[in-house]
């Protein structure tokens, strides 16, 4: 179970909640000097306002990490004059990018504290995102065609979200794989795609398949996966979370613990992380579960590749989004010599936010503008390996850049 | 939170800073109630100006109301310097972060306040240009900070510190007057010089609006090397014979045995092979010259034979060498919850008994005391570790404390040589200063702030 059994309805006194704020002591790091074991407070030092992407975008001081850490801890020790409902209206401002995180010299788990204080007074926007992500993979292309054809048929909270797929083009393919040199994999696998895959996506999953296959791996027919988890809890629905990870380990489990081949940075990001919850692990099974999960982009790095004319000349950006891993792109450049056009690596915040999208879409987009605003010239092509961050930035793209998942420039 | 202000002065600034401009309510104005001292006072309001036009109005309102103002970039001061203790609006310069101009020809930039040290750094850098005032957090504070504090920093040594790199200011009087002090030139001698009066006044005498910064040209290339000792006599030893040879780094920086330990915690990955001291140099300047001067360091370093010592010759390998000593206040904490903190200087020659006095002072107390920072300056920082929830621990912590500062006024020194009086280094301000010199500074905060509404109660 992910915490679940913290989970109280709205209403709840403010002793219970409290409490209940006490026990995240255990998303902070434990103070291993000699001193006695106490949850290590935020000190106020400022790292995390080089790396907030939402302080960045905003200038706003109130909205940045240190802000609500200090907001959380007077709080608890009862320093502060405002309620709980204070903290959790700041909790939903909050882009789950996790930057903070790798700066905090204390260790503190900012996001995963503010999941916690969402998921502890649950408000319908978290209730809404919830529902989005279960049906996503209907509901977009269904919603999509309404809102189309019969304009305020959809709600403008919603036909917000769907728009987004509208700006997303498909990128030409220009990079050819040499099959003859290619290596052979004796694999049995299930390809994992991802919610924005399977709503509106299904080329990447049929490309990724399709390379697959050509490599020799023994695909398993398609498995009806349910969302990775991530977004979910970041939203506060620990219930709903805890739901689809034992969901997704069953069905691996079903289809015999095959190979997983993911092409979601994100969610690459969480299945890994599937291991730090308890989710009725047999013995031996998290090492298994960890050594099963592939990101797709390890295969390219065996392959040999030829570029085509259709290449960016004017530039090409190579997005690394706040869940990659660091070696992302070595099967890219690791072609160096054929680069014969300008590169960068960017590793700015999309803006995307998960359920913030709901809570506050302006500062969303206010992120997402500042994406562009350091690119706009530099570029007319960039790729993402993570789909939501592909999605998000097709939004707000300038016309003359094209953008999509790295799997679109393959040529198979 | 509003206490202090009225309904119709709380409609005065939502009418000036419309929208998300102004705040009242308790938990969004919460962070602008503290910053890095961890002190905490709540404001009346914080407003966000984008323009010098709405300063103006601010502060010809404030001065007829009589409402204190405390300009706030990023609260990434140590002494207190944001705290609203005396209630009043909160000015984040947050929005004014502008880079106006860069001027190669005449080798300056004009800034707002609010603009990123290192923003402003990478901007020139991409241009072949330098600004060279680095203070710890140059990445996270912003040049309007820097310069209300006169921040100093790991490059002071060869370059000096805040002061030495701003022309001129444009700045707001309390009652809304605007002044422009110096001007682009980079000698000028007329009148008094109300740009050092400015530079390193806590926010005590008027609110900056732009900044004229000196900027110089980008050195070639650039060298670190960190050197690890068996004793804190053998760095120090280094550290005079490195002046003594002509040698004039770019930073020497010192770190002690307490200090190594915390970061061996903090930094898992790294071996200090049990030094008791480290030495962190940078040297810059044209190929030939940075040769010259590593050459010379080397043939020392031969005679001294440390533990170790590593080079950083490209930008990524000086940044790993210079991230440990960035890591050092946060990894402080490690020894305790809780911490008094201060950066004291004293001439340079006798550091070393500075350093010893002080770590006397921590075994009299039973504190670890960090002794570390700019060696090269004689400026030392001096953290005093404790539990913050043991209230014995806490009072022995701040008696350590006066006797450090006094025993660095009886050794000629300094209380603060960059971060500040704020409020927490106040008290002991008048045992440095004498009463005939604090009744010049208030005569001439009196002559910018006649009614004593800008950031009262801080630094003097």
């Amino acid at each position: 179970m992910i915490s679940t059994r913290y989970r109280y309805d709205t209403g709840m006194d403010q002793l219970t909640i409290v409490v209940w704020l006490r026990t995240l002591q255990g998303y902070m790091k434990q103070d291993d000097s000699k001193k006695p074991q106490r949850f290590k407070e935020c000190i106020l030092c400022g790292r995390c306002l080089e790396v907030c992407p939402l302080f960045d975008a905003t200038g706003y001081e109130e909205l940045s990490p240190r802000a609500k850490a200090f907001l959380v801890q007077s709080f608890l020790k009862h320093e502060s004059g405002f309620t709980f409902e204070a903290i959790r209206r700041f909790s939903s401002l909050c882009l789950q990018c996790e930057r903070c995180v790798s700066v905090c010299p204390q260790g503190i788990d900012l996001p995963g504290i503010l999941a916690e204080v969402k998921a502890l007074s649950l408000d319908w926007h978290s209730w809404v995102w919830g529902k989005l992500i279960k049906a996503l993979p209907w509901m977009y292309p269904v919603l999509g065609q309404w809102s189309e054809t019969i304009p305020g048929m959809v709600p403008e909270i919603i036909r917000k979200h769907i728009d987004l797929f509208k700006r997303c083009v498909q990128i030409h393919p220009w990079i050819r794989i040499d099959w003859e040199q290619a290596p052979k994999f004796d694999i049995k696998a299930v390809v994992f795609p991802g919610c924005i895959s399977r709503c509106g996506k299904r080329l990447w999953e049929t490309k990724a398949e399709s390379l697959l296959q050509k490599l020799g791996l023994r695909l398993h027919p398609r498995v009806e996966w349910m969302c990775c988890g991530f977004t979910l809890g970041m939203a506060g629905l620990k219930k709903e979370q805890d739901k689809v990870c034992h969901y997704n380990l069953n069905r691996w489990r079903e289809e015999g613990r095959p190979s997983v081949i993911i092409f979601c940075e994100t969610c690459f990001y969480f299945l890994q992380k599937y291991i730090d919850y308890d989710l009725d692990w047999e013995q031996g099974e998290r090492e298994e579960w960890q050594q099963s999960l592939i990101p797709l982009s390890f295969f390219l790095q065996q392959l040999h590749l030829t570029f085509t004319e259709q290449r960016p000349s004017q530039g090409l950006v190579l997005h690394q989004s706040c869940h990659s891993h660091n070696n992302l792109w070595e099967w890219l450049l690791k072609s160096k010599d054929q680069l014969d056009f300008p590169v960068k690596s960017y590793d700015a915040c999309c803006g995307l936010g998960g359920s913030m999208q709901l809570e506050c879409f302006e500062y969303t987009r206010l992120v997402g503008w500042r994406f562009w605003n350091y690119l706009e010239h530099e570029c007319s092509q960039l790729l993402s390996g993570c789909s939501g961050c592909v999605i998000q930035l097709s939004r707000y793209r300038p016309e003359h850049v094209s953008v999509g998942h790295w799997l679109e420039i393959l040529d198979l | 939170m509003t206490k202090g202000l009225s309904k119709e002065q709380r409609q005065f600034l939502k009418d000036l800073f419309p929208g998300n401009n102004s705040l009242f309510q308790t938990e969004e104005a919460y962070i602008f109630g503290t910053d890095a001292s961890r002190l905490f006072a709540p404001p009346w309001a914080v407003v966000r100006p984008q323009s010098k036009e709405q300063v103006q109005g601010l502060l010809r309102w404030a001065q007829i109301e009589k409402i204190p103002i405390i300009p706030r970039a990023r609260g990434t001061n140590v002494v207190g310097d944001c705290v609203p203790y005396s209630g009043g609006v909160v000015v984040s310069t947050l929005l004014l972060d502008r880079i106006i101009l860069v001027d190669e020809e005449n080798g300056l930039a004009v800034v707002e306040p609010g603009v990123v040290t290192a923003s402003l750094q990478d901007r020139l850098r991409a241009r072949g240009l330098f600004y060279p005032p680095d203070p710890a957090s140059v990445k996270i504070s912003t040049i309007g900070g820097n310069v209300s504090t006169n921040a100093g920093g790991l490059r002071a040594v060869k370059y000096g510190v805040t002061k030495d790199y701003i022309l001129g200011i444009e700045a707001v009087l309390a009652g809304g007057e605007r002044i422009n002090t110096g001007s682009k030139c980079r000698k000028d001698v007329v009148g008094l010089d109300l740009t050092r009066l400015l530079i390193g006044s806590e926010g005590t005498l008027a609110f900056f609006t732009e900044i004229i910064c000196k900027i110089l040209p980008l050195p070639e290339i650039s060298l670190s090397i960190l050197v690890g000792f068996k004793t804190l006599e053998e760095a120090m030893s280094l550290c005079l014979q490195v002046f003594k040879t002509g040698i004039l780094p770019v930073a020497m920086e010192l770190m002690d045995e307490q200090v190594i330990k915390c970061l061996e915690d903090n930094i898992g990955s790294k071996d200090f092979q049990d030094a008791q001291a480290l030495l962190l140099f940078q040297f810059d300047g044209s190929k030939a010259a940075v040769l010259d001067d590593y050459r010379q360091m080397n043939s020392l370093l031969h005679e001294m034979e440390p533990l170790f010592f590593e080079q950083g010759r490209s930008p990524s390998e000086e940044e790993e060498l210079w991230d440990i000593r960035r890591m050092i206040n946060p990894a402080s904490f490690r020894l305790g919850s809780g911490k008094l903190s201060v950066d004291i200087t004293v001439p340079r020659g006798i550091i070393k008994k500075a350093i010893e006095q002080i770590k006397e002072i921590g075994q009299e107390f039973s504190l670890s005391i960090l002794t570390f920072g700019h060696v090269g300056d004689g400026n030392i920082h001096v953290n005093i570790m404790f539990d913050d929830g043991n209230e014995k621990d806490r009072l022995a912590a701040e008696n350590a404390l006066d006797k450090v500062l006094f025993r660095v006024i009886a050794l000629e020194g300094t209380i603060s040589g960059e971060h500040g009086v704020g409020v927490t280094k106040l008290p002991y301000f008048c045992h440095q200063i004498g009463n005939v010199e604090t009744n010049v500074m208030k005569k001439i905060k009196d002559s910018f702030d006649p009614s004593g509404i800008m950031n009262p109660g801080k630094g003097y």
